[in-house]
């Protein structure tokens, strides 16, 4: 039987250098979620993982459950795309942002909302102490994304994995939430895996770009060289995906 | 105000909800979705709507639709104003609507070629046998071949479903089509198909199209003029070149400014540090 998943030779270095912002761009079913969720090692039930994945210089493939667990969350945090069912309903931000640190990190529940709070507040939340008392369903989009942020970088993780965390906001939105990440990762030092289908939202955040279609990466580069001279077709086509018009349309006589 | 050209006059269209009532039921906290909106399209136009979420976008396409009834002002038909709640069939089959989210506008539990020509078995237009026939021409109008006609939506990708939701708007022949956000649920690629689908089917045909976006690009793409709506109001109304190259107001800036790009230098260049 073929494995249901492969990922072979996606390099993906974070290296030499400062950290880096890459980006992972391909469409539904090109299996880069699937490699997210491969570095967290939490894939689907049924799909195995041939070749390797080191993280700061562990082998994650070699790792036993209890040592991933210690991985997740601290060293490699994780933003997905759907913050109203990434985050539980019944629970206030605040408790949701804390607990973490309260039960894995064993911090004072006091010091735990506090060190929420600043990191709401680092990620431009202008009214904190009611975003932390608030149920999800009370937030807009664009807050609830913005508590996911505070939730990836609030223990300091080397890497963040964030799987199309813009695709359901308004392009304004979208804008804001990718500046933050883009300037927290900065500031940081954190690196950051940007999964997306959009081109464009890459070219807003990434300093290099992975290609992948069909479970295989089929272009990888730097940001600027991708999007100037692309080798591969496909990439081509993600870039002429990009509603751009050439000639515009004129409005027709007679129209007010 | 009125001109004969005008296939749809928006008139100064107000639209309030009610947000709170007191123990007594009476009203009491008000929300304005739309506040003195006036537009108007001529035959075969392309008119954008753009916002952002709660901008009262959808709102003023639903009372287009009918399916809201203004607390303010009219809209006009061909001249004639229409009514909210239930149309004469006739002003029904002339205006039809595009959702956002085509897994829920289809009915799970009809063959595709059923929801597609639908609207010939309400109207009484056809009979079963040549309904059938008209969903595989309308399904060939959309790039879908004759062996989607006996599947259920499930069945279909985001993609396939919104080219079935646009062939369903075709068979009764409208001269309107309200897209309430048609491609946001999709990925890059499949938008851009559907968005040449869009393109080609109207050129073609020569249907006006009303297009709520929060996209500029998507709006240029399609449209020839764009209006910008914010709290309820519009902000600008231009050609969507003009909207595109020098919009006016702060906001339809702001919102060109956040429209992902692939092409400009300046942002390339910011990016691809050594």
């Amino acid at each position: 039987m073929n494995p249901l998943l492969e990922i072979r030779d996606l390099h993906v270095s974070f290296a030499s250098g400062p950290p880096e912002i890459a980006g992972l761009v391909g469409e539904s079913g090109s299996g880069k979620s699937m490699t997210a969720l491969s570095v967290l090692r939490l894939l689907p039930r049924g799909a195995r993982i041939k070749g390797s994945l080191s993280f700061d210089g562990a082998d994650l493939l070699g790792l036993q459950e209890p040592a991933i667990v210690h991985l997740r969350g601290r060293e490699i945090a994780y933003i997905p795309q759907e913050p109203m069912s990434a985050l539980n309903p019944t629970l206030r931000t605040g408790a949701q942002l804390a607990m973490p640190l309260m039960v894995v990190d064993r911090v004072t529940k006091s010091e735990a909302w506090t060190r929420a709070r600043e990191t709401l507040e680092a990620m431009l939340v202008s009214d904190p102490a009611r975003v932390l008392d608030s149920y999800p369903f009370e937030l807009s989009g664009g807050l609830r994304q913005r508590i996911l942020l505070a939730n990836a970088f609030l223990r300091g993780p080397k890497l963040i994995l964030a799987d199309e965390p813009t695709t359901a906001l308004d392009v304004t939105v979208q804008a804001e939430v990718l500046g933050i990440l883009k300037s927290r990762a900065r500031e940081r030092g954190t690196a950051v895996l940007f999964i997306t289908h959009n081109m464009g939202a890459a070219n807003m955040l990434c300093d290099s770009i992975h290609v992948m279609q069909n479970g295989v990466v089929v272009e990888s580069g730097r940001t600027i060289d991708v999007l100037r001279r692309p080798r591969n077709n496909y990439t081509q086509r993600l870039l002429d995906s990009l509603p751009e018009r050439a000639v515009p349309r004129h409005p027709i006589a007679g129209a007010r | 105000m009125t001109s004969g050209a005008n296939l749809l006059e928006i008139e100064d269209v107000s639209v309030r909800f009610v947000r709170k009532r007191d123990v007594l039921g009476r009203p009491r906290a008000f929300v304005d979705a739309v506040e003195n909106v006036s537009l108007s399209l001529v035959r075969g136009e392309c008119l954008g709507i753009v916002g952002e979420s709660g901008s009262g976008k959808s709102t003023l396409a639903a009372t287009v639709a009918g399916l809201v009834a203004p607390t303010n002002g009219r809209v006009r038909y061909r001249g004639r104003q229409l009514r909210s709640g239930r149309r004469s069939p006739e002003e029904a089959r002339k205006i039809q609507i595009v959702f956002q989210d085509p897994a829920g506008s289809l009915d799970p539990r009809m063959h595709i070629w059923e929801s597609v020509s639908e609207g010939l078995l309400i109207c009484r237009l056809a009979k079963r046998a040549a309904r059938r026939e008209r969903a595989a021409q309308l399904l060939e109008t959309v790039g879908l071949g004759a062996e989607f006609l006996d599947r259920f939506p499930h069945a279909l990708s985001g993609g396939q479903r919104q080219r079935v939701a646009i062939a369903r708007a075709l068979a009764l022949e409208p001269e309107l089509i309200l897209l309430d956000e048609p491609t946001s649920a999709l990925d890059m690629t499949v938008q851009a198909q559907v968005l040449n689908l869009l393109l080609d089917v109207q050129t073609r045909s020569g249907i006006a199209l009303l297009l709520i976006t929060h996209d500029m690009a998507v709006a240029n793409f399609l449209c020839h003029r764009i209006a910008v709506m914010r709290g309820g109001r519009i902000i600008e109304l231009g050609p969507a070149s003009q909207i595109m190259s020098a919009p006016r107001s702060e906001y339809a800036r702001a919102l060109v400014a956040a429209t992902p790009r692939v092409n400009t230098d300046a942002e390339t260049t910011e990016n691809g540090d050594p």
